[in-house]
């Protein structure tokens, strides 16, 4: 190797990457930094941004909303991502067994992921409506005492109720993600050499042994990505709520991302906005770091 | 396996195949009903009727100016996404350059970032541009797919052999004439995967659009969807029609395509 190769070498790296390079730094780098900055600043889009240190994170701190919108989401979040994760996993081992029709039921199965959010609220928004198919379908299987006896009243207003509005938005989004997750448990279960089963086999295992000691611990790479993935999906949370729910029904579905949009593009607080993704973004990094420690990757 | 455990292995996909499909089928069989049935007991339209169709093109003269918007966007990203990821790809995968290593992990890095914290920022940048209500402004909406086509370019092209730096070099081919006409044309899974998903991903983008695109003539379809809802609400078979505007091409191009899509999945599921 001489240097005027390596030189040249070097070049034609710089000129693939060039694109790739201005956009990452325009749109994602540079204004991490800028609303890291921001987020020390009063900042209303029209006059400068005036510094104002620890204001906004102090702020957040007092404000009932904030606390509202963390405990929606967290609750959102750890629902979301244990229900989407064991359903994803079950589906994967079914999926893995012999059998007929394969291709069929995984275009079934991944068809919720590739609809629109809108689309997907529009739907469910007709579904879970007052006189809708849900409370029809509840009703024609004499479930209307059930709810009677747990102090709803029926038909329920899924959406416009406080205490059902989150669990619905809940339940459309783990329905419209098992499918995109199973895909990935699918591939891992794939990948676990069948030898392995034999060897278990031979030692006298049954299903469940062979699940325990082979599958799981194989599998922890997929786990560990699908939870991840599942956290940081389910943390952002915004497009569902501000279709179906605007946060309402008296903030019962109020999340952050929702918060954080509303106090940005609503309020024009875009400092205190910033301090908000800030947190959001810690969050879902504080939760990661946890479930690697927890699953000792 | 026993045929008793075949039953119920049956018998659960079957049943979450119906979980999975039924409210695409209620909401297909909702927008043929005629309004003033749209929650009569039973799901069957009696009788079929397309005037929910027809009245969603008459009574809001931008829909179809919508639909057009959102081609037109998915087009021009599909193929600024496609050309850059390939790029770049290419550049990470067979290249060996400096600060290889850690270009990869700040690409990694930046699929982990929220898209909210760049939200204001990037809404700053556009307003100082005077982007904000233009199609200009929606690129930074795509470069968080950038970031994963690219990873998804450079993990395929890892895979290629190593002969091909000496073919290249035999053909006295320099590294541009070797990405035109050794990588590219070697790359089709991997374009058919980006295409596709870069595809859906514009098509069906919200949040973003949703806080750049302000006067409806400029919308995409799912904005667009949303402030019909607004106008309409209540009246369910109108929106159901209105959704399948969204929902029927995208499903169409996964049915068609849909190998791709999963294969795009798996392989970033596989990354250690």
């Amino acid at each position: 190797m001489n240097l005027g190769r390596n030189l040249s070498e070097m070049l034609a790296a710089l000129v693939f990457l060039a694109p790739f390079l201005v956009l990452l730094l325009a749109f994602v780098l540079w204004p991490l930094l800028n609303a890291f900055w921001l987020s020390f600043h009063a900042y209303d889009l029209f006059s400068p941004p005036r510094w104002i240190g620890l204001a906004n994170y102090q702020m957040l701190l007092r404000q009932g909303d904030f606390w509202i919108s963390l405990r929606n989401t967290t609750f959102y979040t750890v629902g979301v991502v244990a229900s989407q994760t064991v359903l994803a996993f079950l589906l994967a081992l079914m999926m893995d067994q012999r059998i007929r029709a394969k291709t069929f039921f995984r275009v079934a199965f991944f068809l919720p992921s590739v609809t629109s959010s809108v689309a997907i609220s529009l739907i469910f928004m007709a579904l879970f409506f007052k006189n809708g198919v849900l409370n029809q379908a509840l009703a024609r299987l004499e479930l209307d005492r059930v709810f009677a006896a747990v102090g709803l009243d029926f038909p329920v207003d899924w959406l416009g109720n406080l205490h059902t509005a989150l669990p619905a938005i809940m339940a459309m989004n783990v329905w419209s993600t098992a499918g995109f997750f199973m895909i990935v448990f699918l591939a891992g279960l794939q990948d676990i050499p069948e030898t392995l089963y034999e060897v278990a086999r031979l030692d006298g295992a049954g299903p469940l042994a062979q699940l325990w000691y082979v599958t799981l611990p194989l599998l922890k790479p997929s786990f560990f990505y699908v939870i991840t993935m599942g956290l940081i999906g389910a943390f952002q949370v915004f497009d569902q709520v501000f279709i179906m729910t605007n946060g309402g029904p008296l903030k019962a579905t109020m999340t952050m991302s929702y918060l954080l949009y509303s106090e940005a593009f609503v309020h024009f607080n875009m400092g205190f906005a910033c301090a908000i993704a800030f947190v959001l973004a810690t969050l879902i990094f504080l939760a990661t770091m946890l479930q690697k420690r927890l699953m000792g990757e | 396996m026993t045929s008793l455990k075949r039953i119920l292995l049956y018998s659960a996909l079957m049943a979450f195949t119906v979980f999975s499909v039924f409210p695409f089928v209620f909401a297909l069989l909702t927008s043929l009903k005629e309004p003033s049935q749209a929650f009569a007991p039973g799901l069957w339209p009696r009788p079929f009727t397309l005037v929910n169709y027809l009245e969603v093109v008459t009574s809001t003269p931008l829909f179809l100016q919508w639909v057009l918007n959102s081609l037109l966007i998915a087009g021009v990203s599909v193929v600024l996404l496609v050309l850059v990821s390939m790029m770049g790809g290419f550049a990470l995968a067979r290249i060996a350059f400096p600060g290889r290593q850690a270009f990869f992990l700040v690409l990694l890095g930046s699929m982990m970032i929220p898209g909210q914290v760049l939200w204001i920022p990037n809404y700053v940048t556009l307003a100082h541009l005077g982007w904000v209500n233009t199609y200009w402004g929606l690129i930074p909406g795509v470069v968080g797919s950038l970031a994963s086509g690219t990873f998804l370019v450079a993990q395929f092209l890892k895979n290629l052999p190593r002969e091909l730096e000496e073919a290249a070099t035999l053909d006295g081919l320099s590294r541009y004439g070797m990405f035109r006409w050794l990588i590219v044309p070697l790359s089709g899974p991997v374009l058919a995967t980006i295409t596709i998903t870069s595809f859906m991903g514009s098509w069906n983008a919200f949040s973003w659009p949703l806080i750049v695109l302000n006067s409806p003539e400029v919308f995409t379809l799912p904005i667009g969807l949303n402030f019909f809802k607004g106008l309409y609400i209540t009246k369910w078979t109108l929106i159901m029609a209105g959704s399948m505007f969204n929902t029927l091409p995208v499903l169409l191009v996964f049915v068609i395509f849909q190998r791709y899509f999963i294969k795009g999945v798996a392989t970033t599921g596989l990354k250690d």
